[in-house]
């Protein structure tokens, strides 16, 4: 196991990148210098120096240490995105793929609805019934990327359930119950695993876009997207303010799409010939 | 092909259906009662009753859906609360605006996209394809607006050749309006041609794979006219389902351009109605987009439905 993953670069570096992303949002206390929300700890709209290695806001405070507890907002949502679309999902795409029919046509219609529609208007019509902050952000991107997990389940439970063993269990007598999550489930494990970081990398990107619009968390406590909506008041300025936190948004995203990346080609190498 | 399009067109009816279901049920979520909030801190419970009579929110549900759907259909979409103006007088001109910069961003990011797709099948396996190739992760693993603004800082702010937002019409001003459009426009073509890139890229490699690609390869048909010609067109079709696929993100993504570059579309209009709770013309908005949003669906399909000769409907 371990040898194929070191062998496999993009797993590998994805994975390495993965830890590093998750203890800079654990220890996010111990890491940063200064506490993220203390005001002028600085001077205002400093450049970054030895003391302060990202510069400082208007107010003074240190942007490392915002950016630093940021990666924990950034953690939160594609962790709780990712677990609700999974537990939402799977069920649907088991049902879906399993039972065809007029089952799999109304529930398709009725998802085909959510994959379709934008997310940042679903991000819209959530704030708009609940309003501001993380959960609604969170509720927004589950509505809008749960389809992909019912997609992908329904597609390898379609092809799961013509094979022998399922017959077998069926003539033994098994629970649909039981056929469904004991013998077709884990044949949906790969596919399903490649799904979960694409959602993952998703759910940040789109945590930072509906912050920066301004309907996730609240201020005082930051996100990337807030600083960075927060920064373009200061371009004349403050430049540094705009680069740090986008740097942050790239290396959590190339984290989750390397990861997937490297599980896809693991699973399926036909697919590396092509994209290389 | 006409019964396909009517079918599309019916598909197309049903998800709108839904949609107008959702954004109405959205509006009944929402806390508060308008009558209530109306009358402010001392109602008189006959003029309540006669006001919920006038507003017709006595009825049942369904009778209330029905009357607002029949006005929506007939072009009444309310007024706002801000400023009393009728909601569609409000939202007209920015429609033909949002329309305008996705438009140019899809166009921009295919003319950047195709070629680079091609050329980097075609150098398969070499730096050039690695570059091309890690360019485009890259770009897809940004999020726009954060390009958007650094676009900004680029050209607005270090170079100070081109504005960093505002609004002119082309037909008042059209140098204005050019320089205006190139840094959202290319903010929207940028991610957009990063994944275009990547899917032209594979489906060319797929295809050049294909055994009639090797027939003509031994029959000595020029590798120019093998790619541009007999490959090219068989990696085009994935291309365009990717487009339309996409559609509902490139119209949230022209959202938020919008909201980076205050450009005067429909997207920051509902944002901004949105901060200033103004409902009706946030519903107005989504109900829009959800309407522009099918139509390019719609049309994604008949395009593909001509592409690709093996669809019969």
């Amino acid at each position: 196991m371990m040898k194929t993953v070191v062998k496999n670069k993009k797993l590998f570096i994805g994975l390495i990148m993965l830890l590093v992303f998750v203890c800079l949002g654990v220890f996010a206390p111990k890491i940063a210098p200064y506490p993220p929300d203390k005001t002028y700890v600085g001077p205002s709209l400093n450049p970054p120096t030895k003391a302060f290695w990202f510069g400082t806001d208007r107010l003074g405070r240190d942007q490392f240490s915002r950016v630093i507890f940021g990666t924990r907002v950034s953690l939160i949502a594609a962790i709780s995105v990712t677990l609700i679309c999974i537990v939402v999902g799977i069920p649907i795409g088991l049902f879906s793929g399993y039972y065809g029919k007029a089952i799999d046509i109304a529930l398709m219609r009725i998802v085909d609805v959510f994959f379709t529609f934008p997310w940042v208007l679903m991000g819209l019509l959530v704030v708009v019934i609940r309003g501001q902050g993380l959960n609604s952000v969170i509720i927004a991107l589950s509505l809008s990327y749960f389809p992909q997990i019912v997609r992908v389940v329904r597609g390898a439970a379609m092809s799961t359930k013509e094979q022998d063993f399922v017959a077998a269990a069926k003539l033994t007598g098994e629970s649909d119950f039981t056929i469904l999550f004991k013998y077709i489930l884990p044949n949906c494990f790969a596919p399903l695993i490649v799904q979960t970081t694409i959602i993952m990398s998703f759910s940040i990107l789109g945590e930072a876009a509906l912050s920066y619009l301004g309907y996730g968390t609240r201020p005082p406590m930051s996100s990337w997207g807030i600083l960075l909506q927060q920064a373009t008041n200061y371009l004349w300025v403050a430049k540094h303010l705009v680069i740090f936190p986008g740097i942050f948004i790239l290396f959590a995203v190339l984290t989750f799409n390397f990861t997937g990346d490297g599980l896809r080609d693991m699973f399926d190498p036909r697919y590396k010939r092509i994209y290389g | 092909m006409g019964k396909y399009i009517l079918k599309r067109l019916g598909y197309g009816l049903i998800t709108l259906a839904a949609i107008s279901v959702i954004i109405f049920s959205v509006i009944h979520l929402l806390p508060g009662d308008p009558i209530q909030i109306m009358f402010g801190k001392n109602p008189v419970p006959e003029l309540i009753e006669i006001a919920r009579k006038y507003y017709g929110l006595d009825k049942p549900i369904y009778v209330q859906y029905f009357s607002w759907l029949s006005k929506v259909v007939h072009g009444n979409l309310g007024y706002s609360i801000v400023n009393n103006l009728p909601v569609l007088e409000l939202v007209v001109p920015r429609i033909g605006r949002t329309i305008m910069l996705t438009m140019s961003g899809i166009v921009l990011s295919l003319i950047i996209a195709l070629p680079t797709g091609l050329v980097a099948a075609a150098k398969h396996n070499t730096w050039t394809d690695l570059s091309i190739s890690s360019v485009s992760l890259v770009l897809i693993s940004i999020p726009e607006f954060w390009i958007g603004i650094v676009f900004m800082m680029i050209f607005a702010v270090w170079l100070a050749v081109l504005p960093t937002s505002g609004y002119y019409s082309p037909f008042a001003d059209l140098g204005n309006f050019v320089k205006i459009m190139i840094l959202p426009a290319a903010t929207v073509a940028s991610v957009q041609a990063a994944q275009t890139t990547r899917m032209t890229r594979a489906n060319m490699l797929e295809v050049l794979k294909l055994d009639y690609i090797t027939l003509m390869k031994a029959m000595g048909i020029r590798n120019v006219r093998l790619q541009l010609v007999h490959a090219f067109r068989n990696a085009l079709i994935p291309v365009i389902t990717l487009i339309g696929m996409q559609a509902g993100a490139l119209l949230g993504g022209v959202v938020i351009v919008e909201k980076v570059f205050t450009y005067p579309g429909l997207g920051l209009l509902m944002i901004k109605s949105l901060q200033e709770r103004d409902y009706p013309v946030v519903q107005a908005c989504i109900m829009i987009y959800a309407v522009l949003f099918v139509l390019i669906n719609i049309a994604v399909d008949i395009v593909y439905s001509i592409v690709n000769p093996k669809i019969r409907y």
